[in-house]
């Protein structure tokens, strides 16, 4: 009993002493930072919160990369007009509670211009809301459910096009064209995005006369797809329709080709964006899926083409992901703002700047960035391109509609 | 379809059943509660996965080497949790085992990442077709290897000297000390065959849903509980015939309700069982103590 | 001077202040039969624990062969060669009866990682001949399969002294042997306790049964409120006018 509660209690004491630490940290940095008067001769600051942690870690680190990456490439070009921008970075741990201090801290403290919101949805809900508050812009490589930026705007933006309005066209065309007839769902019934995912589903087959034969549910939890694959294999659907997340995706898809099944597999543009785990998990499995997409790493187009092949060489990558050229288009259209319109976002222009870049992006037309050509829609939310995906050899292979 | 989704539950059955023997034979050892065990089936697993998918080894060493490393926690946490630690605090080694799963968690993923691990699939373009029953490659893998160890363990136990020696203490350890026998000796082997039932549970349940994840450790921990309750705690056939029980209820469920309600139903059997055979749940335990 | 086996010398002791035995004195001959009567409460049971070691004396000292082990756990005597069997029978119900009596071999049968190995070795078949040995002479045999806790009670006392005697104990602690037997296996109880002396063992009965002490015993000692009345044969022991009053109340 003994040993075991020291050793429980080293643990929470090492784990105390390290918050600790990691508090006076963050202070130290915001006192030496905002100590002196560096508004007018300093650099434009721009707020970044990202998550080392939970479900959505390895998008947000690919966020930052693309952001810091941008911030470097603008510096080293000798930044805007004469000034750098710096990146004040907010580790959120997938915290909301750490969103409720670091947002007004970034504003008051480091006084940021504008803030990269989190790329997970219900981050980037909290932090958008509370930056609103604050009338602060904010804007998100990421974040595509339905309605996130609806209590943050006209302070918000995200540059991903929601799922419904970009998936449900894409796979319409899909359906139609290969003329199927039948289709399965398999759905997890506990999780709201997965929900939407099959709500998505439905409208894509009622539009396009495709019967729905089975529909079958999961749960987190559970540790075998055996019996849903079962009951769908009775219906020999021309289609199967996962809403699930990336990893469940997968192991769904490999209990699918197990059994037997040749039906073609369809997801989302958010399984699409997950894709390194759909199809690490999935293997061969995986082969001949098709999903949505809204971003294509190998766009041909320019500027697009080259801006990716300069930042995977840069930046040693095989391929550049949606959130890096999201966050990389984000910091550029808020360095062209700058640019353009000469705003010092010193202390006492900081509410007419920031209301400027806001305008800005409302009325922005085809920005030509990383990711194409970035507009807005109404809600905020990214104008993106009807694309789709079908994973060749291991990675997807991405396509117009109608080519 | 209902007979495929009948050999679907069994199926999935046989690797609680596995799960369950390993928490049961803990029970019956040291009327206690190995809390680790689903972690220690998780670290089992991830390690077998990485054999298959990075070395691509065949699928028996790799079966194997989660077989070891399943023994291997078990026994340290046998050193740490149970054997240190002191008798007069019942709750000291549920605590302190629960830690050890904590811990096991958070070093996989410190050391091998968060990721979900593949378990490749081992027997590609088997399949059996009996009239409208269709069992795959790896189903069968999963059915012949549990059934063997099930076998194995009732044979060690019922015709070997050491397996005798564990049933003695598992009976009354006071008095197998008595006669001589290295008590804490049984009890560490106990723990160790244990953790390789527990191994090999991780590795098959990761063959059947095709792949591991670094959080699973308590849920299976959870679903290992249900199972012993529901069979009767320490008892060794119960836990089997609960676990294909819940295997096919769970299944059935899924099958014919929604998935959603799959946990619903079985919490509501075991709470029923709890209400309704109360007696049926620590009976072998108050015949040791009512002798002491 | 006779040939002392064990001896329990003024063992006094206490539960909470009361006195459960008072300086009594118990001095074993090798190859006797010893028996220790008295009513209830008389501390019978008391001294065989503190013999056997499952009770610490407050004032006393226990010996064997000469060797003081009053401290030592009931685990290290038994490799001591003392053995005892339980009033309240502490088999290992859902064994089988010859599994009982095999696990009562193990303090001297090679159980070392080798044993692991499920073939027979040639000690092991030894080890088999001895437990069927065992089970014969104490009509076990026809059991041999069945789950100890089946056993009618009688037959679970025969088993729990058979188990107790594979251990090859060369000092056998019995706590009320007789206690819940009928009438015919206490006649056949004797023979073989004294068969068991003419082993070679030695014997230290508690027993409530009168008739059993008088007919097997070598030596008796009489208990009474924790203190040692007398001792002698049983003849001499038990019509003692001191005992009579004590025991019979008469």
């Amino acid at each position: 009993m003994r040993t075991a509660l020291t050793g429980r209690r080293a643990t929470i004491f090492v784990a105390v002493a390290l918050l600790v630490l990691a508090a006076c940290g963050g202070e130290d940095e915001g006192s030496g930072g905002g100590g002196g008067d560096q508004s007018d001769a300093g650099p434009y600051r721009l707020g970044l919160v990202h998550s080392s942690e939970g479900p959505f870690a390895s998008n947000s680190a690919t966020m930052r990369e693309g952001a810091n990456y941008a911030v470097d490439l603008i510096n080293a070009d000798g930044g805007v007009n004469g000034r750098d921008i710096e990146l004040v970075e907010v580790d959120a741990r997938n915290d909301p509670q750490t969103l409720v201090t670091a947002i007004p801290q970034l504003v008051s403290e480091e006084e940021v211009f504008a803030i990269l919101a989190p790329v997970d949805s219900a981050g980037c809900e909290i932090a958008c809301a509370i930056a609103a508050d604050l009338e602060v812009p904010t804007l998100s490589a990421g974040a595509g459910r339905p309605g996130v930026l609806e209590p943050s705007r006209p302070w918000s933006f995200t540059m991903t096009a929601p799922d419904a309005s970009n998936s449900i066209p894409v796979l319409q065309a899909v359906v139609e064209e290969e003329g199927f007839e039948t289709a399965a769902i398999i759905v997890d019934e506990a999780n709201a995005t997965t929900q939407a995912q099959a709500d998505l589903y439905r409208e894509v087959f009622d539009g396009t006369d495709v019967e729905v034969v089975s529909t079958t549910t999961f749960a987190s939890g559970d540790s075998s797809f055996a019996s849903q694959v079962t009951s769908m294999s009775a219906e020999s659907p021309d289609v199967i329709a996962l809403a699930a997340g990336p990893a469940d995706a997968a192991r769904i898809a490999v209990e699918i080709r197990s059994q037997g099944l040749e039906a073609l597999l369809i997801g989302t543009g958010s399984l699409q964006a997950g894709g390194t785990d759909y199809i690490n998990g999935a293997g061969e499995a995986a082969e001949g899926t098709l999903t949505a997409a809204q971003f294509n790493p190998e766009n041909p187009d320019e500027p697009a083409a080259s801006l990716l092949a300069q930042a995977e060489e840069d930046n040693d990558l095989e391929s550049v992901s949606l959130n890096f050229a999201y966050a990389f288009d984000i910091v550029n259209l808020i360095a062209t703002y700058l640019t353009d319109s000469g705003a010092t976002a010193s202390p006492d222009t900081l509410e007419a700047d920031r209301q400027g870049l806001l305008d800005y992006l409302e009325d922005v037309e085809a920005y030509e960035g990383m990711s194409g050509d970035v507009a807005f829609a109404e809600d905020g939310t990214g104008d993106r391109p009807e694309l789709y995906a079908v994973v060749e050899n291991g990675e997807f292979v991405i396509s117009e509609v109608g080519s | 379809m209902l007979i495929q989704q009948l050999v679907n539950g069994l199926l999935l059955g046989t690797t609680f059943a596995l799960i369950a023997l390993s928490f049961n034979l803990v029970v019956g050892a040291l009327d206690r509660l190995n809390f680790a065990l689903g972690e220690t089936a998780m670290v089992s697993a991830i390690c077998g996965a990485l054999f298959l998918s990075q070395l691509d080894v065949p699928f028996v060493l790799a079966f194997l080497a989660a077989l070891v490393v399943g023994a291997l926690i078990a026994g340290i946490t046998f050193l740490l949790s149970f054997r240190f630690v002191s008798a007069d605090y019942h709750t000291a080694p549920i605590l302190s085992s629960l830690g050890v799963g904590l811990v096991l968690t958070s070093l996989v993923t410190r050391v091998l990442g968060s990721d979900q691990r593949r378990v490749p699939t081992v027997l590609k373009d088997v399949r059996i077709e009996v009239g409208p029953l269709r069992i795959v490659g790896d189903q069968l893998i999963i059915l012949v290897v549990a059934a063997l160890m099930t076998v194995l363990l009732y044979i060690f136990l019922n015709r070997t000297a050491w397996g005798m020696a564990i049933r003695g203490v598992s009976d009354d350890s006071d008095m197998t000390g008595l006669l001589g026998v290295p008590v804490q000796r049984v009890i560490l082997l106990t723990f160790v065959i244990s953790g390789t039932l527990a191994g090999a549970s991780g590795l098959l349940t990761g063959l059947s849903f095709h792949t591991v994840s670094p959080f699973t450790g308590f849920e299976t921990t959870l679903t290992a509980l249900m199972v012993i309750v529901l069979g009767g705690l320490g008892n060794i056939t119960g836990g089997v015939v609960a676990a294909l029980m819940i295997g096919v209820i769970e299944t059935l469920t899924v099958a014919y309700l929604s998935a959603t309600y799959r946990d619903l139903i079985v919490f509501l059997l075991v709470g029923i069982t709890l209400v309704a055979r109360p007696q049926g749940l620590f009976t072998r335990n108050t015949g040791v103590v009512g002798r002491v | 001077m006779a040939d002392l086996q064990m001896r329990a010398l003024d063992i006094t002791k206490h539960f909470q202040g009361v006195a459960a035995l008072t300086d009594v004195t118990l001095e074993v001959e090798r190859g006797s039969i010893h028996g220790v009567v008295g009513p209830n409460g008389a501390g019978k049971t008391t001294l065989l624990n503190v013999m056997s070691g499952f009770l610490s004396p407050s004032q006393g000292v226990v010996e064997l062969d000469g060797r003081d082990i009053t401290r030592l756990t009931p685990q290290k005597r038994v490799p001591l060669g003392l053995t005892r069997t339980f009033q309240n029978l502490r088999l290992f119900g859902g064994l089988t009866v010859r599994e009982n009596v095999l696990l009562g071999q193990h303090s001297h049968a090679r159980t070392g990682f080798l044993s692991l190995w499920p073939l027979r070795t040639a000690g092991d078949k030894e080890l088999d001949c001895e437990a069927d040995h065992a089970l014969e002479s104490f009509g076990l045999t026809e059991y041999r399969s069945r789950p100890a806790a089946t056993l009618p009670y009688g037959l679970q006392k025969q088993l729990e002294i058979a188990r107790a005697v594979s251990a090859k104990p060369r000092l056998l602690l019995m706590d009320e042997p007789a206690a819940g037997m009928t009438a015919q296996e206490r006649l056949d109880l004797v023979p073989r306790i004294r068969s068991l002396r003419d082993e070679g063992l030695t014997v230290v009965i508690v027993e409530h049964d009168m008739d059993v002490i008088a007919t097997v015993c070598d030596v008796v000692t009489v208990l009474n409120f924790g203190r040692s009345l007398i001792e002698g044969t049983p003849a001499d022991a038990l019509s003692s006018a001191e005992v009579r009053t004590a025991y019979l109340g008469t």
